[in-house]
Parts: structure tokens; sequence; C-alpha cells
């Protein structure tokens, strides 16, 4: 697994990082890389659940550990300005 | 007693590694290595790792942080379940920890069994992280005849109505509250990023004063700073005002995440947005409301 992605922008459709994954992880994945489009950075956790409407214990248990962490390292995207 | 207890006697009783201790004291660099960001934890928050640079001094390693019971009592009972409990999956040493948690030392293999063990006895874990810490408190009126607020009780309202803010970090930083029965703080929550201080007015009652921002430690920038006063003066006069007082908790908890720079501390996001812009993001009017 890598490490944190760096500001290399959304991973290239085919990488393999992103097979295997469920339908709601791949939605949380497209709502960030979204987000990411539109604002020019990634949400941190707090504005992701809140958006999403999700329980945050829910994107736990589909991203363990560091959730955002995690995610950006799936995505290729830059950790969050304030992390 | 003939002597004070000493600390390294009861750490030498049990299997922590003294020498990591004593490498710690004479060495010129810490024992300890980096955590390892690429490890997952089985759980967010009251789980952390703290490994040795060298393996041999100590196999990888965990640690856990119990949140006690606001006030910090613990039973006879409990004190035997716990005992029994950190002998047979841990170190064989408890550490009632300064942030107010109660520690256990212990392997990767045992911390899930030993959770769950926790649980059966009514604890949980929480408190690592950026995330809001245990919610200390002073002993309140339970031994105090100075106590204008029953801290104990509002600490553990608070700590149950946000449990999730300590088991599942979403916060800028790490979030240390506490609560303290009168101005006397002894549960030094002036020290701390989000606390309540007991206050009686002449014509108003008793009630609390929220303060954030305190910041002591090495990143303060050579200069210690108190918590200042964020709202003066909250009326508490029974149970039936904690909701008030946990909704200020959480509008600050929501602005402070919302508008923090790049792992901004409490105190540092108050020297820059300042109270009254803080103030307005949380929508507290002049009159004491939440709009
Ligand atoms: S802070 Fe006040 S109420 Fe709490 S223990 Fe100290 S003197 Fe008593």
């Amino acid at each position: 697994m890598g490490r944190q992605g760096g500001a290399s922008g959304p991973a290239p459709p085919g990488d393999g990082r992103l097979s295997g994954l469920n339908p709601e992880q791949r939605a949380v994945l497209d709502y960030v890389l979204g987000y990411y489009r539109q604002h020019g950075h990634t949400p941190n956790l707090r504005t992701l659940v809140n958006e999403m409407g999700l329980d945050k214990k829910r994107v736990y248990a589909l991203f363990p550990g560091n959730p955002i962490r995690r995610i950006c390292q799936l995505t290729g995207l830059p950790m969050p300005p304030e992390c | 007693m003939l002597r004070y207890p000493d600390r390294l006697g009861e750490i030498s009783r049990s299997s922590y590694p003294t020498a990591l201790y004593c490498e710690a004291v004479t060495g010129s660099r810490s024992p300890f290595g980096p955590e390892d960001p690429e490890v997952i934890l089985p759980l967010p928050a009251g789980m952390g790792q703290r490994l040795a640079q060298r393996s041999d001094q100590w196999p990888w390693s965990v640690y856990l942080r119990v949140l006690p019971p606001a006030g910090g009592w613990m039973s006879a009972g409990l004190l035997e379940a716990l005992a029994d409990l950190v002998e047979r999956r841990g170190a064989g040493l408890l550490h009632l920890a300064c942030g107010g948690t109660w520690e256990i030392y212990t392997t990767p293999e045992e911390a899930l069994a030993l959770v769950g063990e926790l649980n059966a006895l009514g604890l949980d874990v929480g408190s690592t992280g950026d995330d809001l810490r245990c919610v200390v408190a002073c002993a309140g009126p339970a031994r105090c005849d100075e106590a204008l607020v029953d801290a104990p009780a509002l600490a553990t309202y608070l700590a149950r109505r946000f449990l999730d803010e300590q088991q599942y970090p979403a916060l800028p930083r790490k979030c240390k509250p506490a609560v303290a029965g009168c101005g006397h703080d002894c549960v030094r929550a002036a020290h701390r990023d989000l606390a309540l201080i007991g206050v009686k007015r002449p014509r108003e009652g008793r009630g609390v004063t929220l303060v954030v921002g305190g910041k002591y430690g090495a990143r303060s920038g050579g200069c210690p700073r108190p918590a200042r006063v964020l709202v003066p003066f909250v009326p508490v006069a029974g149970e039936e005002d904690y909701r008030v007082v946990g909704d200020l908790w959480e509008r600050f908890l929501d602005v402070w995440s919302r508008l923090a720079g790049n792992r901004e501390r409490v105190g540092d996001f108050l020297d820059r947005l300042g109270r009254d812009r803080i103030l307005r993001e949380m929508g507290w009017d002049d009159r004491g409301d939440l709009a």
C-alpha cells in the first residue's frame, strides 16, 4: 500500500487500486473526487460525513484506520489542507 | 510509611521493559520510534502504538486508553477486576495518566480481547489522535463544599453525548476538555482546549463559563497561555440545563472543524479568528441564546 498520494491528482481510470471496492466505498470516492474538482482540495472527514449524510462510524468501517488518508491513498488526491 | 513509593519499583514489578525507561532518561535520544502510519489499528481511537527503536527491547506493543468515570472514582470491585485484567492480558501495569485516562499496555494479540473485557465491565476506550479527549472533572459536590455546579455530572452528560467524538477522530487536532466545579479550578480546566468552570452571579444564580484555547505544551510558542473566556455565563441550575451547554460545545466543535487552518489547535484558532467572529459563526447572540 502506497503512502499518501501527493498532489498528483485523481487516480487514472483502470488503476488497480480501485478494483475490489464495493459500491458504498466507490460512492464515497466519487463524492470526494467531485468535491476535489469543485473546490480544489479534499474534504475533511466532518465535511464528508455532513454532506453525504453518512454515519461517521460507517465511514470508519468502510475505510479503517484513518479514512481520509485511506481515501487519499486510493484516489491519489492530496490530504485536506487542515490535515 | 517509611519511604515515599517509587515509580520504578512499581514499573519493575510489572512486565513493562524497565530498560526502555532507563534508556529514555540516560540516552541521547528517545528509545521510541515514530508511529508507523501504515499500521491500521482495529479501533479508530483509544488504541495506539508505541514502538521501540530496537525491537529486542520491546516487541510491537499497543496501549489502550480507558475512559474513566468523570471525577475518577473506582470502586474496590472495579479496581480488582482491572488488576486481574491487566495481569492476564496486559503488562501488569495500570497508568492513571495525567490526561485523565487509565492507560493499559498490551500486545496487538491481546488488545481486542482486552477491550471486550473492559466493555463487559462497563468501560470503553477512546481519547487518542485528533479527537475529543477524555472529559475530566473535579470531584464537585461529592467531595467539595465549594462546588457551584455538579462538575462530574455535567462531565458525564457531555462525555456520553460526545462519545463518538472521543472514539471516531474527526477534529482538526486533539481537543482536551474539562469541567471544574468552581473558579478554584482544581482540574486545571484553564489549561485545556475546551472547558467549563462553575460560577455564581448575584442575580442570575449558578452557571458555567465556557473557556477555550488553553495551551501550555511544547508547541505553545514558548509562551504558555491559559484558556480565554468565550461565553461568560450559561445558567446551570440542574440537569435540565446541560443540553444547552452541550449545544454550545457542539456548535464550537463544528465551527472549529469548518474553519480551522492546518492542524490548528483551539488556542491558535482563537488567536486567528477572534472571539467575536467565533461566536458569530456559532450563532450565539448577545442575549445569550443559540440562534
Ligand atoms: S474546582 Fe472547585 S468545586 Fe471542584 S474540587 Fe476544586 S474547589 Fe471543589
